[in-house]
């Protein structure tokens, strides 16, 4: 592995919150006593991320990937443990230098003026990064063109549809040419041609430009299409890390194949169970070939083998502390 | 460059809803109307010309102003922070490498431009505080300055307890109660006992009274340097207070010191 661009060594990080109690009479006792609470976000976590790598990831709703990201970005402090970004030992600092390296994108936050055009937006956004004007002209025309949202520019943000909106705020993220791209859930609540649109264009700047991007979803098909390496996270901690198929092959339990055919097949083969009109489970383990004729498979799949049945059952495994 | 261009999206939002600056200022206009009928009633109740050495003619003026001012010192930087909060997206504003209070200055400037242009025409073309020598003009125009800058601090300052309350609506009648009384928005501070004139010495008596009284040219050569002092002495005390507060929220770096 070539030296890595971001090193995450033990690091821990715990909330403050604040229970509330129901009732007027909870509410009351909260005014004089509240109960403070240490929730742990991130649990000893340890990742290494090479320059030009699209690391994905994983983990249920407050499971502690949006946490990571913050602390990697610097928004949040690393409270134990190390890391370090770049050359930036110290992210949470936020020094000039280290925040024009980085191109962040959070779910549900917007780097957009909602009243005026996006151009405006990334004008400003230009003057904050220095992008000189000319390669500012030219990238701009290259990013708007390649997210189809080139006529969209002059329109005020608030008359946008969610995916033009999407879309501006990846160039926002991406205005400054940064070495490292953060994403949180990029393609949430955003039309599968949009989605499409999004994974071809970032595979390309991967390709072209060896950025490093780290990527969060809850969308398998955001991993599947971009991510070389997953990492996956539960209540906080790291519970796998390897390439996605390394993933589908570590969890996938049995070694049964559902198979589906264009028709009903006349005679069963041995090892071949029915389940409906046109499905079969094939036993995999007792046979070296499948046992169907290929020109009638519609699709094969191995059972309990995709990535969404693979989290499900891993996200709802509880951690030993 | 990015403050400019920080100021002119602020400025263009601002001019985006036409609708609601002309309702704005309809509305101030409204209550101008009011106090200025409630003023002229009592110096004709009153049977006297003047009052604390200002005449009818010249309270109706002042009452104008003075509610100009009040829309060009607002407290808007509290509630823009709270939002930020709030929604998350103080995230955002806080990656970015530039510093957050200066970019919020340059917003608050853009957001009262089309006030500051109706109060700078007044000053220019009204006053006479130019007719009174290029000293006296210049000096004005560094009160006006940091009188500004200062209030800007001092919001900002209050706005850090954005972090700490989950609400900040209930500080906005204070603030404006606050500017209603203390900064003369309601009357001059002038009428007040002689033991109260100290009053006017308070930030925002700087925003609203004083600088009434310098666009009337009623600031002697003397008031105006000491209004000059306790606008340098606020502003001190509200950057203390604003590095004191940041230092305890999560906005470290650039955001605050770059």
């Amino acid at each position: 592995m070539t030296e890595p661009i971001i090193t995450i060594d033990h690091v821990s990080f715990d909330y403050v919150t604040y229970t509330k109690q129901s009732g007027l009479s909870g509410s009351w006792h909260d005014l004089f006593h509240r109960q403070k609470q240490r929730v742990p976000a991130v649990q000893n976590v340890s990742l290494q991320v090479a320059p030009g790598e699209i690391l994905g990831l994983l983990g249920a709703n407050g499971a502690g990937k949006t946490t990571l990201i913050k602390l990697m970005t610097g928004i949040l402090p690393v409270r134990a443990g190390s890391l370090q970004l770049l050359d930036d030992q110290h992210p949470f600092q936020k020094r000039p230098a280290f925040l024009r390296r980085i191109g962040v994108m959070l779910s549900q936050k917007s780097q957009l003026a909602w009243d005026l055009p996006p151009l405006d937006t990334l004008v400003l956004l230009r003057e904050i990064y220095q992008v000189p004007h000319d390669r500012f002209t030219d990238w701009l025309a290259f990013l708007t063109d390649q997210l189809a949202v080139t006529a969209q520019l002059k329109v005020p943000v608030r008359k946008l549809s969610l995916g033009q909106r999407i879309k501006f705020e990846l160039i926002c993220a991406l205005i400054h040419t940064p070495e490292i791209l953060f994403l949180d859930e990029p393609t949430i609540g955003i039309d599968v041609s949009s989605q499409a649109n999004i994974y071809r264009f970032l595979q390309q700047l991967n390709r072209d430009t060896q950025m490093t991007i780290i990527l969060t979803s809850h969308n398998t098909k955001d991993i599947e299409a971009l991510a070389q390496r997953v990492a996956v996270i539960n209540h906080g901690r790291k519970i796998f890390e390897g390439t996605p198929n390394g993933l589908i092959a570590q969890y996938a339990s049995a070694a049964t194949l559902e198979v589906v055919t264009d028709a009903p097949l006349t005679t069963l083969p041995a090892h071949v169970t029915q389940v409906a009109d046109s499905q079969y489970l094939v036993d995999a383990a007792a046979l070296t070939t499948l046992p169907i004729d290929p020109q009638h498979i519609l699709s094969v799949h191995r059972r309990n083998g995709n990535l969404d049945d693979i989290l499900t059952r891993l996200f709802s495994q509880e951690v030993a502390p | 460059m990015s403050y400019w261009q920080t100021f002119q999206n602020a400025l263009t939002t601002t001019l985006t809803y036409r609708g609601n600056l002309v309702l704005r200022l309809l509305t101030v206009s409204v209550e101008i109307a009011v106090a200025s009928f409630m003023w002229l009633a009592v110096y004709r109740f009153s049977g006297q010309d003047n009052v604390a050495g200002i005449g009818s003619s010249q309270m109706v003026v002042y009452l104008a102003v003075v509610n100009v001012l009040a829309l060009i010192f607002s407290a808007s930087p509290i509630f823009t922070l709270s939002a930020l909060i709030r929604n998350g997206n103080l995230s955002v504003m806080l990656l970015r490498p530039i510093n957050y209070f200066r970019q919020s200055f340059w917003t608050y400037v853009g957001q009262a431009t089309p006030y500051l242009i109706i109060y700078g025409l007044a000053i220019a073309f009204i006053s006479p505080v130019f007719r009174r020598g290029w000293g006296y003009g210049l000096a004005s125009l560094g009160l006006i300055i940091l009188t500004y800058v200062m209030f800007f601090s001092l919001i900002s300052g209050v706005s850090l307890i954005s972090f700490w309350l989950v609400q900040v609506w209930p500080l906005r009648p204070v603030l404006n109660a606050l500017f209603l009384l203390l900064g003369g928005q309601a009357f001059p501070l002038q009428i007040l006992p002689s033991a109260w004139r100290w009053v006017a010495l308070n930030p925002f008596a700087l925003a609203g009274n004083q600088l009434t009284l310098l666009l009337l040219g009623k600031l002697s050569v003397h008031q105006l340097t000491i209004d000059l002092a306790m606008a340098a002495g606020w502003l001190v005390l509200a950057i203390v207070v604003v590095k004191v507060a940041a230092a305890f929220v999560p906005m470290r770096g650039s955001a605050v010191n770059g």
